[in-house]
C-alpha cells in the first residue's frame, strides 16, 4: 500500500470513530468488520477457546463503543483495541483451574486436524507447531499475551508498547524474559524442540 | 513458510507457528454487536445516557436522571440503572432522597475535598508491600505520608484494603484504596436536596480496563458482604472526585481534587512495589541449631563439615526459610550450598542469543532422579523473585563459580538445592548424590 493509500485509510478510520462518538452505529459497524478478525484471533490465542474467544472480542467491542468517548481521535485505535480485548480475554484465564481445562481443550481441538493424512514433512512441521503451541501454554496468562501479540499478531515492538500500556524499554526485556522463561520450558518438557533453543 | 530474518530461531517458529494456528472461523461480531448496540439503544428510556456524548450532556442527564429517580423507586428500573453504569465490583445505584443502610446510624456529612483517613490499621509501606497478598500500586515519585493496610471482615474470605494518604494527613492531595475481595456500593443521589447539583458519572479507561470518574456532588460509599448486602457502619460521604477501576480481583479507587484527566494519567503512572526483603547473609549459628529450626531437611555432603552456617528466617515471606552452608575458608569458600524453601530464584544468564561472545552454559542433569542444572562458563546473575515471581529490587547477584541447582518435592513443599563450586560437573553431581 502506498503512503498516500495508508494516510487515506487511516483518515477514513478516524472518520468513523468520529461518527461512532456521536451515536452512529453503522459507523462503528464498519469499525468493527474492519477489526474483527483480529480481536477474534488475539482472543483465541489467549483463551484457546472458540466461544470464549468470541465472547470476548463481542464483549471487547461493546466495551470500546461505550468507552469511546474517552478515545482521543488522532491516535492509533488499533493497540486501544487490542488493549480491551488483551484485558477481557486475560480475565477469562483468571482461574487456573479453568485454564487447565482450556488448555487441553486446545490440544485435542488441534489434534482432530491431524486426521486428514499430508506429506510426511507438512506433518512433522505440523507437529512442531503444536508442540510450540503447548510450550507456550505453559508461561503465565501475561506471558502467553505477551508472545501472541509480538509473535503470532506480529506486531511491533512500539505496538505492543501501545497495547500494554508500558515503555517500549521494558516490552523488550519482557520480551527476552520471556523467551528465556520459554527455552526452559522447552528444553525441561519438550526435548524434541531442543533444536529451537540451540542458539542459547 | 519463512519468517521476518531479524528474529532468531525460537521467535521465528513463533511466528510461523502462529501463521499456523488453526483459527476457527471469526464469527460475525460486526453483525452481533450492532444488534447488541441497536437492543440497548431501543431498551433505553428517553432520559438514558449517551456516553460517548459531550459533558455537558452527562451532566445534564445525569441531573435528569437523578430527578426521575425520586419517582422511579421501583427496583427494577434501579437494576437497569445500576446494570448501566456499574462494574463488577462497585454498583453505582441511584437512590431515594434519603440513603439509608439497614441498622445504620445517621449519614455521616461530607466534608469539601479529600477526606483525610480515620480509619483503622496503619502502618509503614515495607510492613504493608511485605503483608499484603495482592500487588500494591503506588505512583512513581511519589511517597505516601500515610499508609493502611485492613484485613476487611464480613467481606469474604482474604479481603483486605490498601490505602495509601498523599500530601497533609489532614488534607490529602489524593488518597488510593487498593481492594482486594472487596465490592462495594456508591450512591449518588441521596445528598441532592442539600448539596445541590448532581454526581456527574463518567464511563472511562484505565490501561484498558472499565473504569467510573464520579464528580459533581457528593456520593456515598458502602461496603458490600459477600451476599451484596451492605455491611452496618461502613458507608462513607464520599466528597472528593473518585476514579475508580478494576483489575482482576482487585478495586483500585483514587479520591482526588484533580481532573479526570490528570487522575486517569495518574491511575495509569501506579507501579508496582516491591516486598521489602533482609538480604544480606544474616543470622549466622550452627548446625545442630539450623537443623533443629528448619523446616526441611538439611543435607550436607558425606565427610565435610561446614565451617559456617546460616539460617535465614522470613526471608522474603512470612514462611521462606533459607540455610547457607560454606565450607573451606570463609573468605574464599571452595563450596556453598544453599538450601531454601518457600521461595523463588531467578537467574539471568550472562549472554542473549545474539551476542557472539562466551557465555554461560547450561546442561541438563540429574541428581539422585531428580532434575537438576548445570551451569557454567560466564558467570550469572541470580535474582530472587517474590511470591508473585517477580524479581526483588535489589536482590541480583553475580554468581561466577558454576553451579550445580536440583529440587526435591513438588512446587508447594519442594526444596531447591544450590550448590556453588569450582568442581567440574561429574564431581558436583558425585558430591550432591552423597548429601545426606
Amino acid at each position: 500500500m502506498t503512503p498516500g493509500a495508508v494516510e487515506r485509510e487511516l483518515n477514513e478510520e478516524q472518520d468513523l470513530i468520529a461518527r461512532a462518538q456521536r451515536g452512529d452505529t453503522r459507523a462503528y459497524e464498519s469499525l468493527v468488520r474492519q477489526y474483527e478478525q483480529l480481536a477474534f484471533r488475539a482472543a483465541f490465542l489467549i483463551t484457546r477457546n472458540e466461544s470464549e474467544a468470541a465472547d470476548a472480542a463481542q464483549d471487547a467491542f461493546l466495551r470500546a463503543y461505550h468507552a469511546l468517548g474517552s478515545f482521543k481521535l488522532g491516535q492509533p485505535f488499533r493497540p486501544w483495541l487490542l488493549r480491551i480485548v488483551t484485558n477481557l480475554s486475560l480475565n477469562r484465564l483468571q482461574s487456573a483451574q479453568r485454564r487447565t481445562r482450556m488448555t487441553e481443550r486446545y490440544t485435542q481441538q488441534i489434534l482432530v486436524g491431524e486426521e486428514n493424512p499430508s506429506p510426511q514433512r507438512a506433518a512433522e512441521e505440523r507437529e512442531q507447531h503444536e508442540r510450540l503451541m503447548q510450550a507456550v501454554a505453559k508461561l503465565s496468562a501475561d506471558e502467553q499475551a505477551l508472545i501472541t501479540l509480538r509473535y503470532f499478531l506480529e506486531l511491533p515492538e512500539s505496538e505492543v508498547a501501545q497495547t500494554l500500556k508500558i515503555p517500549l524499554g521494558t516490552v523488550k526485556s519482557r520480551v527476552h524474559r520471556t523467551l528465556a522463561k520459554l527455552r526452559e520450558i522447552i528444553q525441561r518438557e519438550f526435548p524434541d524442540l531442543k533444536e529451537l533453543t540451540i542458539s542459547y | 513458510m519463512s519468517a521476518n530474518n531479524g528474529f532468531d530461531k525460537l521467535e521465528n517458529a513463533l511466528i510461523v507457528a502462529g501463521r499456523n494456528v488453526p483459527y476457527p472461523a471469526t464469527p460475525p461480531l460486526a453483525a452481533r454487536v450492532r444488534a447488541q448496540l441497536e437492543s440497548e439503544r431501543a431498551q433505553r428510556p428517553f432520559w438514558s445516557i449517551n456516553w460517548n456524548g459531550p459533558r455537558w450532556a452527562f451532566t445534564f442527564i445525569a441531573a435528569v436522571l437523578i430527578a426521575l429517580v425520586l419517582l422511579l423507586a421501583f427496583p427494577d428500573t434501579r437494576e437497569a440503572i445500576a446494570q448501566l453504569i456499574g462494574l463488577r465490583t462497585v454498583r453505582i445505584i441511584q437512590v431515594t432522597p434519603t440513603p439509608t443502610v439497614p441498622g445504620a446510624t445517621p449519614v455521616p456529612s461530607a466534608t469539601p475535598g479529600v477526606a483525610p483517613v480515620t480509619q483503622c490499621c496503619q502502618t509503614t509501606l515495607e510492613a504493608a508491600t511485605a503483608r499484603a497478598r495482592f500487588k500494591i500500586l503506588l505512583p512513581p515519585g511519589d511517597t505516601p505520608s500515610q499508609v493502611f493496610l485492613q484485613p476487611v471482615f464480613g467481606s469474604g474470605n482474604d479481603a483486605a484494603q490498601f490505602i495509601a494518604v498523599f500530601g497533609d494527613p489532614n488534607a490529602p492531595r489524593y488518597v488510593l484504596y487498593q481492594a482486594q475481595h472487596i465490592v462495594y456500593e456508591k450512591m449518588l443521589s441521596g445528598f441532592e436536596k442539600q448539596l445541590g447539583p448532581a454526581t456527574v458519572v463518567d464511563m472511562t479507561l484505565v490501561n484498558g480496563h472499565e473504569a467510573r470518574w464520579l464528580s459533581g456532588a457528593p456520593h456515598l460509599l458502602v461496603r458490600l458482604d459477600a451476599n451484596g448486602s451492605p455491611l452496618v457502619d461502613t458507608e462513607r460521604a464520599v466528597s472528593a472526585n473518585t476514579l475508580v477501576w478494576e483489575m482482576g480481583e482487585m478495586t483500585y479507587r483514587l479520591e482526588t481534587t484533580l481532573s479526570e484527566a490528570e487522575a486517569i494519567h495518574l491511575a495509569e503512572s501506579l507501579v508496582a512495589v516491591s516486598p521489602p526483603t533482609n538480604l544480606a547473609q544474616c543470622c549466622e549459628t550452627t548446625l545442630e541449631d539450623a537443623r533443629a529450626r528448619a523446616h526441611f531437611q538439611i543435607l550436607v555432603p558425606r565427610g565435610e563439615t561446614p565451617s559456617k552456617v546460616y539460617l535465614q528466617e522470613k526471608f522474603l515471606n512470612d514462611i521462606a526459610q533459607q540455610v547457607i552452608l560454606v565450607f573451606g575458608d570463609a573468605e574464599k569458600p571452595r563450596l556453598i550450598i544453599y538450601e531454601s524453601q518457600n521461595f523463588v530464584y531467578g537467574k539471568v544468564l550472562s549472554a542473549s542469543s545474539k551476542d557472539a561472545g562466551p557465555r554461560t552454559l547450561i546442561d541438563f542433569t540429574y541428581v539422585n532422579g531428580n532434575e537438576a542444572r548445570w551451569l557454567s562458563g560466564e558467570p550469572h546473575l541470580l535474582v530472587y523473585l517474590d511470591a508473585r515471581g517477580e524479581r526483588v529490587v535489589g536482590s541480583e547477584r553475580t554468581v561466577s563459580m558454576n553451579t550445580l541447582v536440583w529440587e526435591t518435592g513438588d512446587a508447594t513443599f519442594g526444596t531447591t538445592y544450590r550448590l556453588e563450586t569450582n568442581l567440574s560437573e561429574t564431581e558436583a553431581v558425585r558430591l550432591a548424590e552423597s548429601m545426606q
